[in-house]
């Protein structure tokens, strides 16, 4: 088909843009010279998103695809020509074929293009994103300029003046996405020379993630050796992310250039660069410091590696290796992850082999799932009339609003309605702790991306223009508060604070051998669900009903039909499945789902809103980031006496679940220690952000980090294993928590025990210390975690489900609860409760959503508790209806399920039954300070190493081992499962996602190019879970855990692994002791606090010479993530490319 | 438009449909006007990649004809000439599963599966064009891709069995009474890396 294509040029013509496919290469400069300014568009990963999120236009866009010269590739002994229009795939793909073919001499340069290549962009983008377009979009972060540039290849352009050749060199970059390259000339091929005898040459890169993330820093460096001698003839350095452009370190190459390659020039060259590569303190994209750092331990490595080439060629006699080592070439980092051991539990002895209970089932819908057969909300087909609904949000951190002006905005072709406050029948608030939310802003504004009002139209793209120009009239209202810091010294907060103590810590202090006091920060955590807030409103236009399809934790027809003043009989829930949810999914989809529910009502029509990924991370929150500070007293044998914690949460701008938050922290923060004087406070600061909410672990992870920091930080005061403190001061016999309530930690014991034995904790920490002796740069470390973690909702009244299990008259079972299926397998594990107490094959039972007009009143899907309460009013319905049909049984004792269901009928007994399960009555009195909050408890332990490369903080995670006790499992595949991506995302919050706002309190990291969530480069290279054997628990259905959340925390063994490594490194500069280290550990945290000679020769730049003679113990910027600099035109780089000139 | 079935792959031809819709994406087509809401859209920006398709393209100076692409980005202009594989196009439940479908599945791989239409296509246009990768082949074909629910291991292990070291495939939802799901076995695997 493809072959016969006819050759002729495509025109195709849309109301705003006109795109052009020429064939030939006559016709593509014909039409360049007549449209200068038309971009070239192959793979649209650049272009695309310029005009989606930053509303670029062109009038005229070019597509070459089919322009042959674009695709040649030509290989000759001088090196390849390689087309512009070959995406990087085929680059990488031909690149490959060449290392194969031609001597390893002659590919130095085409070896470092693979380096780049193999980290730049996923898969899908390097299918289509160009060589070309790589090169002239000519991104400050390019991974690949600096290697064109840095090794000399060539342009070859066209344009109707004729054709030319363009060194790729300092003067072809200009600036920010600026090349020297006139706007009627097409980029033909680009010219990579194969490299010449004694020429190296290497590239590096440090970025966020280790793929698929735009470099923080990358660099390209090449090396030519006088024949014979290790003196060098040509240097060339370039750099990316330093700078508006690809920049030369020209001055620093020509101070190389002529002499021997040794400490003596590096050393003097490392001076000179920093001197060449200076970042002002407000260079886009922050992080100077670490910027700078990293552009001399680049070129360090480089000098290492080209040691040793002159070493192996026996060059220079002189080089030795002696602390140096040979470990540039010990890439231990590399590599596909390896073994993964996970140990299920065994069914008990007289298991019926019918019964699934116990056995690793699996998920019911993964089969739709996989085959994109199964419907989620945004898949529901558009209904007749349907309205989009999208929100106009605050652009503003504290304002009053003057006027709402919709004119403009009702005058776009489609839009319907604009909905404000005031369209809002009933209730215009929804209250929560006790505390009133507006649905949208009435008169004030609080946060950036508040939501104030909400424009429908016929689609989503009238709806967002209608959106743009709706006009919201402010006056600014003075200081607003960001920080915890300043909600603090303004007294911001949402009350009632929260206070416990068990002992008289005051007292305890003076009795200890030491007092230590410290802090910690742990930034804020994005949900990231991979569905974003989706539902449709259709209202059936009688009697004032409503149905309502959304994707949430807790179907919330109550505050609907408050907002709408209607009774709760009138709107019914459905909730499907969810795309994941994480604690994101409760109130703040209630809220959109309310203003969703107003605009249906009010159009009559049905409402559909999906939020854009940008809007999602802007609108609904986040994880509460915390300022944790410590005061410890302990004795020298590690004995922690007494312990005062604060802790400090930034709610944002209304309460949420804020309050319950701090209480969780609170209830959570000794951990698995028996501390004999404990006292912690807690407040939630209120501040001008988005109000975050919750999210799993609800405060738990930021509670105990802080605990965990804290006996880290008394294990570096005493100078020994933080896991010794751990067990010293673990709780060892039947004992009560500081909130007076009894439990055995038995299991946790065993899980800490069986983690350190799996995990071959003994041989493995000393084979640590051996390696990190025998490596400057490349250290390891390792941390033993445990954790127990309190199930079920203290707020008591929310430990109840109800179901409704219908059973027909084939004998097929219809079930129906509360819970929603969110990726967590609550509808796999109640059909297997259905299928054991029914006595039938799950194969019978059918879950087709979750209903408020089948179950109503349902509590959220939340707290780990999900399984727990549903599966008790699954199991309690199925019990009735299995008596029931106790006499048909009886009558026929041979018979079938099909034949007793069918006699059951006839013989006129109900064969529907409604289940209730009364759950824990569950209590925390906060005057007293004593209460039972929790059913029981979860246990575990998680044992992690990490390798960290202290020149860049790039680290991998090598091995993790984790143990969990979670009872008899109902179903250890799906619970494994739980436990394996909450650890990932535990990863992640503890080493990689931060979230990061403008000095105005703008969030930047709106999207997965800017917000970094763990891929599959992040796993652990060996991860090993095992469950706990010999474990019951008797307050919960058939002796199951929960297992939602408890694991996230354990993702903290790698921060504190980390830590550990950073602590080995810090002894090479020569400091010991406790030292600050905030959450997420990023490359840029851990390189800074490795304090290497480079880090420190950059900040000995910074400070005058007086300070420099001694290395300050350092604490990182107090809060790096608020205030990093970054400049909005750097908030949308994509790493993506595409052929533009 | 008209939109043809041969197979299981989709053809686009173009018509006057473009003017009204233009400038649009795949997805945006595939979802609203084709009604094929298999293939999902996670961020709009090519970083999550729940939005992979696969595009068949014949083009005289590449070898490969076969690759994999973000719906998101890919501009429907763009496309004259190619065929665009989705998932639905490669197994249904009512009909065949594809294997690529039913490993991610059997091996817990898909937990609240947004994301899963997406890894299965990266992994279905990675086979297509290599049908005994390595190890190394795979997770890089899943570089652009994003889950957060599973933590990737159990979708890595479902895929290992398409290496070309693999003998033994063990499912380890096996019934047994004793040690439950020989999941021990897959140590084996590690002769793979």
């Amino acid at each position: 088909m493809a072959e016969t294509e006819p050759q002729v040029s495509q025109l195709f013509r849309g109301d705003r843009m006109v795109w052009v496919s020429p064939v030939s290469l006559e016709e593509l400069i014909q039409l360049k010279t007549s449209h200068p300014q038309a971009p070239l568009v192959m793979g649209n990963t650049n272009i695309g998103p310029d005009i989606k999120f930053k509303g670029a236009w062109h009038p005229i866009i070019i597509s070459p695809t089919r322009v042959q010269e674009l695709f040649k590739v030509t290989k000759t002994p001088q090196g390849v020509c390689i087309g512009a229009g070959c995406s990087l795939s085929v680059v990488k793909a031909l690149l490959e074929g060449l290392v194969q073919e031609i001597p390893e001499e002659k590919t130095e340069i085409y070896r470092s293009l693979l380096q780049q290549l193999g980290n730049l962009g996923g898969q899908q983008i390097r299918n289509v994103a160009t060589i070309g377009g790589n090169i002239v979009s000519a991104y400050p972060n390019s991974d690949l300029n600096p290697v064109f540039a840095a090794g000399n290849c060539i342009l070859n352009v066209a344009s109707k003046r004729g054709r030319q050749e363009i060194l790729l060199n300092k003067d072809f970059f200009v600036g920010f996405g600026k090349t020297s390259l006139k706007p009627d000339e097409v980029v033909l091929s680009v010219f990579i020379p194969v490299s010449r005898q004694g020429e190296f040459m290497r590239a590096f890169r440090q970025a966020p993630r280790k793929e698929n993330a735009l470099a923080t820093v990358t660099t390209g460096m090449r090396v030519m050796f006088t024949e014979g001698s290790s003196v060098v003839k040509e240097l060339s350095i370039y750099y990316g992310g330093v700078g508006p452009c690809t920049v030369s370190a020209t001055k620093t190459c020509a101070a190389v250039i002529g002499r021997k390659w040794d400490e003596q020039t590096l050393s003097e060259a490392y001076t000179q660069l920093l001197d060449e590569i200076s970042l002002s303190p407000s260079h886009p994209g922050g992080q100077v410091e670490f910027r700078r750092s990293l552009t001399l331990s680049l070129l360090f490595k480089f000098n290492l590696q080209m040691l040793h080439k002159l070493w192996e060629m026996c060059l220079d006699p002189s080089i030795t290796f002696g602390l140096i080592g040979l470990e540039t070439n010990m890439v231990t980092f590399s590599g596909c992850h390896k073994n993964v051991w996970f140990f299920f539990q065994a069914v008990v002895k007289d298991q019926s082999g019918d019964d699934p209970v116990g056995r690793p089932i699996m998920h019911r819908s993964a089969i739709s799932q996989a085959t994109g057969e199964a419907v989620y909300c945004d898949d529901i087909p558009k209904m007749e009339g349907e309205l989009h609904l999208v929100l106009v949000t605050s652009t503003r951190p504290h304002a009053k609003i003057l006027d709402i002006d919709i004119s403009e905005a009702l005058q776009v072709p489609g839009v319907v309605d604009v909905i404000t406050s005031k369209d809002i029948p009933g209730k215009k608030f929804r209250t929560f702790t006790g505390i009133d939310e507006d649905i949208l802003a009435q008169n004030e504004v609080s946060c950036v991306g508040h939501m104030v009002c909400a424009v429908v139209a016929d689609t989503r793209n009238q709806a967002k223009r209608g959106a743009a120009v709706v006009k919201i009239g402010y006056e600014d209202l003075p200081g607003p508060v960001f920080t915890v810091e300043e909600a603090i010294e303004k007294q911001s907060f949402f009350l009632p604070k929260r206070m416990i103590e068990q002992g008289n810590v005051d007292e305890a202090f003076d009795k200890v051998d030491h007092i230590y006091e410290g802090a910690i920060r742990l930034g804020g955590q994005e949900h990231f669900y991979m569905e974003t807030q989706s539902m449709v409103v259709v209202p059936s236009g009688e009697e004032r009903e409503l149905k309502v399809y959304l994707s949430c934790q807790h179907p919330t027809y109550e505050s609907i039909a408050e907002t709408l003043g209607i009774p709760s009989n009138r709107v019914s829930c459905h909730v499907k499945r969810v795309g994941g949810a994480f604690g994101g999914k409760v109130t703040k989809t209630s809220i959109i789902a309310c203003i969703t529910s107003v605009a249906a009502w009010k159009t009559g029509r049905a409402v559909r809103c999906v939020l854009e990924r940008g809007e999602d991370m802007l609108i609904t929150g986040a994880r509460h980031p915390v300022l944790g500070k410590h005061k410890v007293g302990f004795m020298n044998n590690g004995r922690i006496m007494a312990a005062d914690l604060h802790y400090y949460a930034n709610s944002g701008n209304t309460a949420d679940e804020s309050l319950l938050v701090i209480e969780k922290i609170l209830l959570h923060l000794d951990n698995a220690y028996n501390v004999p004087n404990l006292r912690g406070r807690s407040v939630a600061c209120k501040t001008n952000l988005p109000s975050n909410t919750a999210f799993r672990g609800f405060g738990v992870p930021q509670s105990m980090l802080v605990t965990e920091n804290m006996i880290n930080d008394v294990a570096m005061m005493l100078g020994c294993n933080a896991e010794e403190i751990r067990e010293i001061n673990m709780y060892k016999e039947v004992s009560l928590t500081h909130y007076k309530f009894e439990f055995d930690p038995k299991n946790l014991l065993r899980c800490w025990d069986e983690c350190k034995e799996k995990s071959d904790y003994d041989r493995r920490r000393k084979s640590i210390g051996q390696f990190n002796q025998q490596n400057r740069w490349k250290k390891r470390g390792m941390a033993t975690i445990p954790i127990k973690y309190g199930i079920a909702f203290s707020d008591g009244f929310l430990n109840q489900a109800a179901s409704l299990v219908h059973i027909y008259k084939d004998g097929s079972v219809l079930v129906s609860h509360g819970g929603t299926e969110m990726g967590q397998g609550i509808h796999t594990k109640m059909q297997q409760v259905a299928s054991r107490e029914l006595h039938i094959p799950a194969s019978l039972i059918h879950i087709t959503e979750t209903n408020t007009s089948a179950v109503p009143n349902t509590c959220p899907s939340a707290a780990s508790f999900g399984t727990d309460a549903n599966g008790m009013a699954v199991k309690d319905a199925c019990e009735t209806l299995y008596q029931r049909l106790e006499p048909v049984r009886k009558q026929n004792p041979e018979g079938t399920w099909q034949i007793w269901v069918n006699s059951a009928f006839i013989q006129k007994i109900s064969l529907s039954a409604t289940g209730y399960y009364r759950g824990h009555d569950l209590h925390m009195d906060w005057e007293k300070q004593e209460g039972q909050p929790y059913a029981y408890y979860t246990y575990g332990a998680c044992c992690s190493e990490v390798e960290v490369d202290c020149l860049t903080g790039d680290y991998r995670t090598v091995r993790t081992d984790i143990v969990m006790d979670i009872g008899r499992s109902i179903n250890p595949s799906v619970d494994i499962g739980q436990i394996e991506g909450a650890f990932i995302q535990g990863l992640g919050l503890y080493t990689m996602e931060e979230l990061k706002f403008s000095p105005s309190g703008v969030l930047y990291t709106r999207g997965p190019s800017q917000y970094k969530i763990p891929a599959v480069c992040d796993i652990p290279l060996q991860f090993n879970v095992y469950l706990l054997s010999g474990s019951d628990n008797p307050h919960a259905i058939y002796s199951s855990k929960g297992i939602g959340e408890p694991v996230l925390f354990l993702g903290s063994s790698v921060f504190f692994a980390i830590k550990d490594a950073v602590a080995a490194s810090r002894v090479e500069a020569g400091m010991v002791g406790p030292f600050t280290l905030d959450s997420p550990a990023t490359p840029e945290r851990t390189c800074l606090a490795c304090n290497t000679p480079f880090t420190q020769k950059v900040r000995r730049y910074h400070q005058p010479v007086s300070s420099c003679s001694l290395p300050q113990p350092i604490t990182l910027d107090p809060n790096p993530s608020m205030f990093a600099k970054l400049n909005m035109e750097f908030s949308c780089c994509f790493h993506l490319t595409d052929l533009q000139t | 438009m008209t939109r043809t079935t041969p197979g299981s792959t989709h053809c686009f031809q173009h018509n006057s449909w473009v003017k009204s819709l233009f400038p649009v994406q795949l997805l945006g087509q595939l979802i609203v006007s084709m009604g094929l809401t298999g293939t999902k859209l996670g961020c709009a920006e090519g970083g999550c990649g729940a939005c992979t398709v696969m595009l068949s393209k014949y083009q005289p100076h590449l070898r490969r004809v076969h690759h994999s692409v973000n719906g998101c980005l890919a501009p429907l202009c763009s496309l004259h000439h190619c065929a665009v594989t989705t998932v639905e196009g490669i197994g249904s439940v009512a009909g065949k599963l594809h294997p690529v479908q039913e490993r991610i599945a059997k091996s817990h791989g898909s937990q609240c599966g947004f994301c899963t239409p997406g890894i299965v296509m990266s992994m279905y246009a990675l086979l297509r064009n290599n049908p005994t990768p390595r190890m190394a082949d795979i997770e890089e074909a899943f570089q652009g891709n994003l889950c957060r629910c599973t933590g990737y291991r159990p979708i890595l292990e479902g895929y290992k069995t398409f290496t070309k070291l693999l003998v033994c495939w063990l499912y380890w939802s096996c019934w047994s009474d004793g040690f439950t799901g020989a999941v021990g076995l897959l140590a084996l695997l590690e002769l793979l890396v």
